[in-house]
């Protein structure tokens, strides 16, 4: 056998290709390969996206606000007096407009529309007050959506709001009790 | 005629697939990968459950506290009386071994209890004392297990979390 004869074997021999199993067997295993990495990376974004609705979903910030709004607000309430729907539906406290205020002066008032086409929300409601007790509405803010419940309760110097987020999906619930610190 | 003799020995070598060493290797870096990402994946999803436990047991800590002090009579709050309708609230049964661990010196114990919410059970321990005449420290300590259940193991209860508040009101 010459080295030319030689030559053309050994070339036969490197590009024959690949047989139809080795093929079916290559695609199998890159099947196999394919659909655990797919199958990783569904879960891993399921599991980000749960982990970022436990800490940033609506219902979570919502919640946070609403507790930190009641807390703020009854905080720089005057003790003299607060006035609590009886079914505990609102509640309403009383402060100074400013350091310069010999009497109180305004009104927030906290108070929960269940109305099915808004989806439940809470307002607040700011505004002033005369020695009378004529109150004046100044301004209304929305305080939260997707409200389930929300009750309001008085215990001594303290207020306290039980509230109830749902949107569906997730539920939070904002127990927050705050005193009313001023005179 | 050696450089095409050459030629198709190179041709040869390329084409010769991988060892078993190189296909290892591959295996090998692929699965410190996979090992790696799911370690950061459990950590992750364990310190976000921390972290809401810790929110929670200090917002429970919180209410305790301001609703305690917000009483004219700081002698008759009662948590069970007052959140019962709202919250899942007992007195707890490990109250002796709560209070050993977590009652602040010097203060008379008012009461431990258990509250239970979003899968966890927090206790609080309660105490007080009077620092003055008319003024009276009012301590609470809300103390959660890492797993969301406390063990009969009484050296548990050095792996708790607590969170520990003192307010102060005018008797």
């Amino acid at each position: 056998m010459s080295v030319e004869q030689g030559m053309r074997k050994n070339k036969l021999r490197v590009q024959r290709g690949f047989t139809i199993i080795e093929l079916t067997i290559a695609a199998a295993i890159g099947l196999i390969v394919m659909l655990g990495i797919t199958a990783i990376l569904v879960d891993s974004q399921r599991g980000w996206q749960r982990m970022y609705n436990t800490i940033y979903s609506d219902v979570v910030t919502d919640s946070y606000v609403a507790g930190k709004t009641f807390d703020a607000v009854v905080r720089r309430a005057s003790r003299q007096r607060i006035s609590l729907d009886e079914a505990g539906n609102w509640a309403e406290v009383y402060y100074y407009a400013d350091a310069n205020s010999a009497v109180v002066d305004r009104y927030a008032r906290f108070y929960y529309d269940s109305d099915p086409n808004t989806g439940g929300r809470l307002y607040i409601e700011y505004g002033t007050v005369t020695s009378d007790g004529v109150k004046g509405a100044s301004s209304t803010q929305t305080v939260c959506e997707n409200v389930q419940s929300c009750t309001f309760e008085g215990a001594g110097r303290a207020a306290q709001m039980i509230l109830i987020l749902n949107d569906g999906s997730q539920r939070a619930t904002v127990m927050s009790s705050a005193v009313m610190h001023n005179q | 005629m050696g450089g095409m003799v050459n030629m198709a020995v190179k041709q040869l070598k390329s084409a010769a697939g991988f060892t078993l060493v190189e296909v290892m290797t591959a295996i090998l870096i692929l699965s410190v990968a996979v090992i790696g990402a799911s370690g950061y994946r459990y950590y992750a999803a364990l310190d976000a459950r921390r972290a809401a436990m810790q929110t929670t047991g200090s917002r429970v800590g919180l209410l305790l506290c301001e609703s305690w002090r917000g009483l004219s009579d700081p002698n008759t709050f009662d948590p069970v009386a007052q959140f019962s309708s709202e919250l899942t609230i007992t007195t707890a049964t490990e109250a002796s071994t709560l209070e050993y661990h977590y009652k602040a010196a010097g203060f008379t114990l008012l009461g431990v209890y258990t509250i239970a919410t979003n899968g966890v059970s927090y206790y609080a321990v309660l105490s007080w004392k009077d620092v003055s005449i008319g003024l009276r420290a009012l301590n609470v300590v809300v103390v959660w297990p890492p797993q969301g259940q406390i063990g009969s193991n009484y050296l548990y209860y050095y792996a708790c979390k607590s969170f520990k508040l003192t307010t102060y009101a005018s008797i």
